[in-house]
């Protein structure tokens, strides 16, 4: 097992640089700029409008992120075919979904938890302003649910769409289309149908719940299929 | 041709063609007079390049084997069926020196040897 | 379920294997007994591959069963592959490991890997632990899949075109490696292959698969044995007719009758010279190439 870790740690690991980048890099930068404007003599913005505009940059940038985890997952094998080199190592596929998921799951854990201690640590303890009022303050509920929503959803439905297909850039393209799919599907029937407060109460439950079908189905057909 | 070439014997294979020819001929299945199968046919039949089956040619010409009809192509030479049937005694006199040679370095007794030709001889007679 | 000690190493019964309306397998039958060498030998796309990516659990078997050790190599996959050492014809390593690394991977995941060994294979076939899989060349690539075939102590090896593309050399040293490990104790191997001196040298039985079906299956100097080409000289004003029984392939040109007999006997020639009138009759001896291509010809002409 631990070889697998290392094997899918190593295979994504420019993704998972790249997912750094992304998620801390805004706040890293924007402190950076604030401090810089201090050092300077200047009046740097510490409001908590500051940080929740960083942490929407960086979560709606980290959703690329966590589109590629889904996607790269089982594909990327495919693409170059190293999937053929693993299938006659004495592996059970369950152990290698649980490799894959472990680096898919981490990551995107990880990521989500330095916003939140940034929005709910980081940034009180620096405005002196307590947490709950910086959460009531920007549709903190609303705005947290949509974006968990939609990494389950990308996560989920890349996640699918690498089981079943050989190119990881498209089955992270995919897990887009699927996004934009059932986004659509939302907008008419919240315009179509009238049922616009019927598609605000059940958006998020659906994308969680498109997301975790994504994967569990993903990971049926991965288990029952004999070919790489 | 009944055999093909084989690439991994140390003979060179144009005179692995020619030995061919030599055994079609005293074989029976090349007359005196008759044509032997042109350079282009023999080399698609046994996958070589027609310049060493025509180097398989110029050695059967020269042993007087063959004979070249100009514009009509090769044909078996008058004495062309005792040349090779004389080439092919040789090759039989020499495959029995080797096998002597072989019963000697094996340390089997003279009498022995002689009389395993008689054995050999009945054996080709009942199983061909 | 598992068996303790199967008399049989490989074993399929009745195997098919079907993409959409072709066969690439049909109703193969094949028993390998523990320690032989068997080679499995045929035209390209005659479903060897096929065949063995059943037998490591890599393609579902549309019908019948494939068993290696006692174990179904579907549903006991895993377990099969603890015991088997397989090389494929093209090789996916992963390309950005290093050697060291590759061989890092693959230990921990069998339970019989021997240090020493693979050592003493590194040192042989001359491979730098520092590489990357994506400077090998072609030969070194293979050489090492060998090395993680070999290097776990496996019962069975199935190889699948193991020495394809590869130079004289590497080749000479990819088989060196393999006798290596077949001279150490009792093992099994079966493989395909085109390079019919490779199967000369190593296979003691062969199986001849044309078009998906098992056609021949005998030891290989039986099969060498009892195959001989004919020559016979037809005298003038005699005709070809039917051939002796076993005849697999002929041809006629002018007075001269070509035929390769699968079962030769004395008989054959009695057949000859009593129902025809023969000038001479010469009987040559076949190299298994020449064998394997009149078997194949033979079977596309009465297709």
């Amino acid at each position: 097992m631990k070889s697998l870790l290392w094997k899918d740690y190593r295979l994504n690991r420019l993704l998972l640089i790249f997912g750094f980048v992304v998620c801390a890099g805004p706040y890293i930068v924007a402190i950076a700029r604030n401090l810089l404007l201090e050092w300077r003599g200047g009046e740097a913005w510490w409001a908590p409008e500051f940080w929740v505009t960083i942490y929407g940059i960086s979560l709606v940038l980290s959703l690329f992120t966590f589109a590629m985890l889904g996607g790269n997952a089982v594909a990327a094998e495919r693409a170059d075919r190293s999937a053929e080199f693993l299938g006659y190592l004495p592996v059970s596929r369950g152990a290698v979904l649980a490799s894959k998921s472990i680096i898919a799951l981490g990551p995107t854990l990880l990521i989500w938890a330095v916003n939140l201690a940034a929005l709910f640590i980081v940034a009180p303890s620096i405005t002196h302003v307590p947490a709950a009022d910086i959460f009531a303050k920007f549709d903190g509920r609303e705005s947290l649910g949509l974006f968990a929503g939609l990494t389950v959803l990308l996560l989920g439905s890349g996640w699918f769409w690498s089981t079943v297909l050989t190119s990881h850039g498209l089955a992270t393209g995919m897990s887009f289309f699927t996004l934009a799919a059932m986004g659509m599907g939302f907008i008419g029937l919240a315009f179509g149908c009238g049922l616009e407060s019927f598609a605000e109460k059940w958006s998020v439950s659906a994308c969680v719940a498109v997301g975790i079908g994504g994967y569990v189905v993903g990971c049926a057909y991965y288990l029952h299929r004999l070919e790489p | 041709m009944a055999v093909s070439i084989n690439p991994q014997s140390p003979v060179p294979v144009y005179l692995q063609i020619a030995d061919f020819i030599r055994r079609a001929v005293a074989a029976g299945v090349y007359r005196t007079g008759e044509a032997i199968p042109s350079v282009r046919a023999l080399a698609l039949d046994l996958t070589v390049n027609p310049n060493t089956v025509q180097r398989a040619f110029e050695e059967l010409e020269r042993e007087g084997l063959v004979e070249v009809r100009k514009g009509l192509g090769m044909f078996v030479a008058k004495d062309g069926l005792v040349s090779a049937q004389a080439q092919s005694e040789q090759a039989m006199q020499a495959a029995f020196v080797q096998a002597i040679r072989g019963g000697r370095a094996a340390r089997i007794p003279s009498k022995r040897i002689r009389s395993a030709f008689d054995d050999a001889w009945r054996d080709t007679e009942s199983h061909g | 379920m598992t068996t303790a000690s199967p008399a049989f190493a490989i074993e399929t019964v009745g195997l098919t294997k079907r993409y959409g309306p072709k066969e690439a397998v049909s109703d193969l039958t094949l028993r390998i007994p523990r320690g032989s060498a068997f080679g499995f030998i045929g035209p390209n796309g005659a479903g060897k591959s096929t065949t063995i990516k059943m037998l490591m659990g890599m393609a579902r078997p549309s019908a019948g069963e494939a068993r290696v050790l006692g174990l179904d190599a579907v549903h006991e996959s895993v377990a099969v592959k603890q015991r088997v050492g397989y090389v494929p014809e093209l090789h996916f390593i992963y390309r950005w490991m290093r050697v060291g690394e590759v061989i890092a991977f693959c230990r921990p995941l069998y339970e019989n890997w021997n240090d020493r060994f693979c050592a003493d294979l590194l040192k042989v076939f001359e491979l730098d632990p520092q590489t990357k899989v994506k400077q090998l060349s072609k030969g070194m690539v293979a050489k090492l899949a060998l090395l993680l075939a070999v290097a776990h102590e496996p019962e069975v090896l199935i190889f699948d075109e193991p020495t394809s593309g590869l130079d004289p050399v590497v080749r000479e040293e990819f088989l060196d490696g393999v006798l290596r490990t077949l001279c150490e104790r009792e093992r099994t191997i079966l493989f395909s292959s085109h390079a019919l001196s490779d199967v000369q040298r190593i296979a003691e039985t062969i199986g001849l698969i044309y078009e998906g079906r098992l056609i021949d299956h005998c030891r290989t100097e039986d099969l060498l044995n009892g195959t001989k080409r004919i020559r016979a000289v037809l005298r003038d004003g005699c005709t070809p007719g039917p051939p002796p029984e076993g005849t697999i392939w002929q041809r006629v040109q002018q007075r001269e009758w070509l035929m390769t007999v699968r079962g030769y006997s004395p008989a054959t020639l009695e057949y000859l010279r009593a129902k025809y009138s023969l000038d001479n009759v010469e009987v040559i001896d076949l190299g298994l190439e020449d064998v394997f291509k009149d078997l194949i010809k033979g079977r596309k002409a009465t297709a």
